[in-house]
């Protein structure tokens, strides 16, 4: 099967659900790098789409725009809108009809290929061209290959089954309990979009013994970023040419310009990611960054030795040459080496950073604490007074760390190293005349939760 | 493995679906036995369950990401399922109440209270889950994290009572809900997509003020949610500043000071411009009281 490239649609959709409403056509066209026409004709396609996958759920309104359709509204499902990128894919009207016959023939009973064209003749609609025995046997080798139906032990001819163990093995108790355990997964874990397809027709399944809504919609999730999943649509190609030891080739877009901290890399070994061209690289790991909810590849290219690339600048991706397994296996361990202080992808000097915490008030839980262990990677907590702990740990470069550090407000203050302190300083100060002048008498009203 | 297989197409899920024709592919499979290894399996299938599922999933594709897949800066994950969301998930599905007795907070115990819980919330930031319940005796809505729930109790609630119930929960939701500009400083417009990602956990809506060359980003969250989105802001620190919101931006101004009194005393070149830490220091331990964000 041909592989298709959905880099259009992605980048399209990613725009849409982060900048939603933020610019015009025209505008979207221009950073989009397509014409009006083009962004006009792919915004219809999709809006098509989506309203076919959203109708039969919740019946969208025609009107709505785009962007609304794909704007994340917390609390009304856990199921990303988005997801519907990887139902785009084009068909043929009359392959969608025999694929669908052939596994409505096959709901209840196994068949051979032979009894399945007669099904297909006799019920296809009549204005279609009748398939013939090649066709169908290429259909059921498209199926099996997927591994939506299966062979049925014993000689030929083949007896063909639909995997739907299930449905047919779980009990009807059983099968919620699976789609919760399915949501959940799809929801948490990385990387998710097979879980959301499943989620999805499990979905189907136990809506005929569970109608209530409250059947398939109990769980939400704050706050995780669900725009992940589009890059999802490059992480098999990419594990895939790692696992082969294949070399890929891909057009990178930076997402407007390389972050400062790959910028500050003085280390000329470990250069800092490429703009806007080709890139053929060897591929090692794939990156995962929960702080912001972003993929990177990392890989080896000649002179430029190691480099990063966010995934969400990636198009045209294509599994070239493979490399020697020893040369993989050398540059794998070296990327080891000189990321394992990393907190996200820095390949900077490694330091050690040193940051002093504030417990919270008396009498209150020590959420600080709780946070610091939860979220502070490999650092060591070390005891210091009864109202604060240190905090120590060795990195590759301090701008990765420095947002998390901040993000702790008053409660956090750096002792080492020294200019990572001194940027500290002159960061609140900034921050703080942002906010001058300064309104007295203001207080947060209690909020109603309870532990 | 290719997501873009044409079994997930569009058309077909929707031919498909007009029978409930259940179809999963080997792809969907090796997901799950993937997902199959993770610990919190055990806690959310029974046993009988997952007995089934593993010889069902035997003959799968094992796919091995960890070696290729690396995840950083992830919270340390305790609890990706616990032992209460069954009984709470089939309480929410069959309409009902519960009587519940929980610690609060101080090592007391609130007793037997009743309730009518509407959702099952994870915190992706705190890794724990939360019941979200109404209290018909206050006329207020509840979250208590299951870890604090020592007793819970189905208890049945008449139809007309329970719907009474459900369409408070969807006014007081909105009614707590509120809004929040926040204005990216234009000499960090090029950080824009990392910005955006951060804050595309949120409800929102972005405004471009062309003239100007700035992105104003309009969120909207409960109320009892903005100390998550003032960490947010404090992580980001000086490309993003708080527009419209009083009482948000004397939140940060509170915390810009008190940090910078953190290192005042120890650096004495330091000279803040505010000379109102004293003040500051008093009313920021109150209000970091809440600042429990990421």
């Amino acid at each position: 099967m041909a592989r298709e490239s959905f880099d259009k649609e992605i980048q399209f959709l990613r725009m849409l659900s982060l900048t939603s409403g933020a610019y015009n056509r025209k505008q979207y066209a221009e950073r989009l790098g397509i014409s009006v026409h083009t962004f006009d004709k792919t915004n219809r396609r999709l809006k098509e789409i989506m309203q076919t996958v959203a109708d039969q759920r919740s019946g969208a309104e025609a009107s709505r725009e785009m962007a609304d359709l794909v704007r994340f509204q917390y609390g009304e499902s856990a199921e990303p809108m988005l997801l519907f990128l990887f139902r785009a894919k084009s068909m043929k009207e009359t392959e969608v009809q025999r694929l669908s016959v052939l596994l409505h023939t096959l709901q209840h009973k196994t068949l051979t290929a032979m009894e399945l064209l007669d099904a297909c003749c006799a019920d296809l609609p009549e204005d279609l061209a009748l398939p013939d025995e090649k066709t169908i046997r290429s259909d059921l080798k498209y199926l099996e290959e997927v591994g939506v139906i299966r062979k049925e032990p014993g000689g030929r001819p083949y007896r063909y089954a639909l995997q739907q163990d299930v449905l047919t093995e779980l009990t009807v108790e059983e099968q919620l309990e699976l789609y919760d355990f399915v949501d959940m997964m799809a929801n948490t874990q990385v990387p998710s979009v097979q879980g959301y397809l499943l989620r999805d027709s499990l979905k189907k399944a136990i809506t005929a013994s569970f109608p209530q809504e409250e059947a398939t919609e109990p769980y939400i999730y704050k706050y995780h970023y669900y725009s992940r999943i589009l890059d999802e649509a490059h992480l098999y190609t990419l594990l895939g040419a790692i696992r082969q030891r294949k070399r890929v080739q891909f057009l990178y877009f930076s997402p407007k310009k390389p972050s400062s901290y790959s910028s500050q890399n003085t280390n000329p070994r470990f250069e800092r990611e490429a703009d806007g061209r080709s890139n053929r690289i060897v591929p090692l790991e794939v990156i995962y960054d929960h702080q912001y909810g972003r993929w990177y590849v990392i890989g080896y290219q000649g002179r430029r030795g190691f480099v990063k690339f966010r995934m969400e600048g990636i198009t045209q991706l294509e599994e070239q040459d493979s490399v020697e397994e020893q040369y993989m296996l050398e540059l794998k361990q070296q990327w080891t080496d000189i990321s394992r202080y990393s907190w996200l992808v820095d390949t900077g000097n490694t330091v050690t950073v040193q940051a002093r915490f504030f417990h919270p008030e008396r009498g209150q839980r020590n959420f600080i604490l709780d946070r610091v262990r939860l979220q502070g990677q490999w650092g060591k907590i070390i005891p210091e007074t009864d109202h604060t702990f240190l905090y120590e740990i060795q990195v590759n470069g301090t701008t990765e760390i420095k947002p998390w550090l901040r993000s702790f407000g008053s409660s956090c203050e750096i002792i080492a190293p020294q200019r990572l302190r001194q940027e500290m300083i002159k960061e609140w100060k900034e921050i703080a005349e942002y906010y001058e002048p300064v309104r007295e008498d203001v207080q947060l009203p209690d909020d109603d939760t309870t532990e | 493995m290719n997501l873009f297989e044409k079994m997930f197409n569009y058309q077909m899920m929707t031919r498909l679906n007009e029978t409930g024709l259940f179809t999963w592919t080997s792809q969907e499979r090796a997901w799950l036995r993937m997902m199959l290894n993770h610990p919190a399996a055990r806690e959310a299938l029974s046993p009988v369950t997952l007995d089934k599922m593993y010889n069902m999933l035997n003959g799968e594709q094992d796919l091995n990401l960890q070696d290729y897949l690396t995840e950083k800066a992830k919270s340390e994950e305790n609890n990706v399922s616990h032992p209460l969301l069954r009984q709470l998930r089939l309480i929410i599905l069959h309409h009902q109440g519960f009587r519940m007795t929980g610690r609060v907070r101080n090592g007391r115990t609130s007793h037997d209270e009743f309730g009518f819980p509407y959702k099952l919330e994870y915190s992706m930031v705190k890794k724990e889950w939360y019941v979200l319940w109404y209290a018909p005796r206050f006329d207020k809505l509840m979250s208590t994290k299951l870890h604090s729930i020592v007793t819970v109790e189905a208890q049945s609630v008449e139809p007309n009572t329970a719907s009474s119930y459900t369409a408070r929960i969807a006014a007081i939701t909105e009614k707590r809900k509120t809004t929040i500009t926040i204005e990216v400083l234009p000499e960090f417009n090029q950080e824009l997509s990392r910005i955006l990602y951060a804050f595309s956990c949120f409800e929102k809506q972005v405004e471009y003020l062309e003239a100007e060359q700035t992105y104003r980003i309009e969120l909207t969250v409960p109320r009892n949610e903005m100390d998550y989105v003032l960490s947010k802001m404090r992580f980001l620190g000086k490309r993003v500043r708080i527009a419209d919101h009083t009482m948000l931006r004397e939140r940060m101004s509170e915390t810009a000071a008190k940090a910078l009194a953190r290192y005042v005393e120890k650096d004495p070149d330091m000279h803040p411009e505010h000379s109102n830490e004293v003040q500051h220091h008093q009313r920021e331990v109150g209000s970091l009281a809440k600042a429990d964000g990421q």
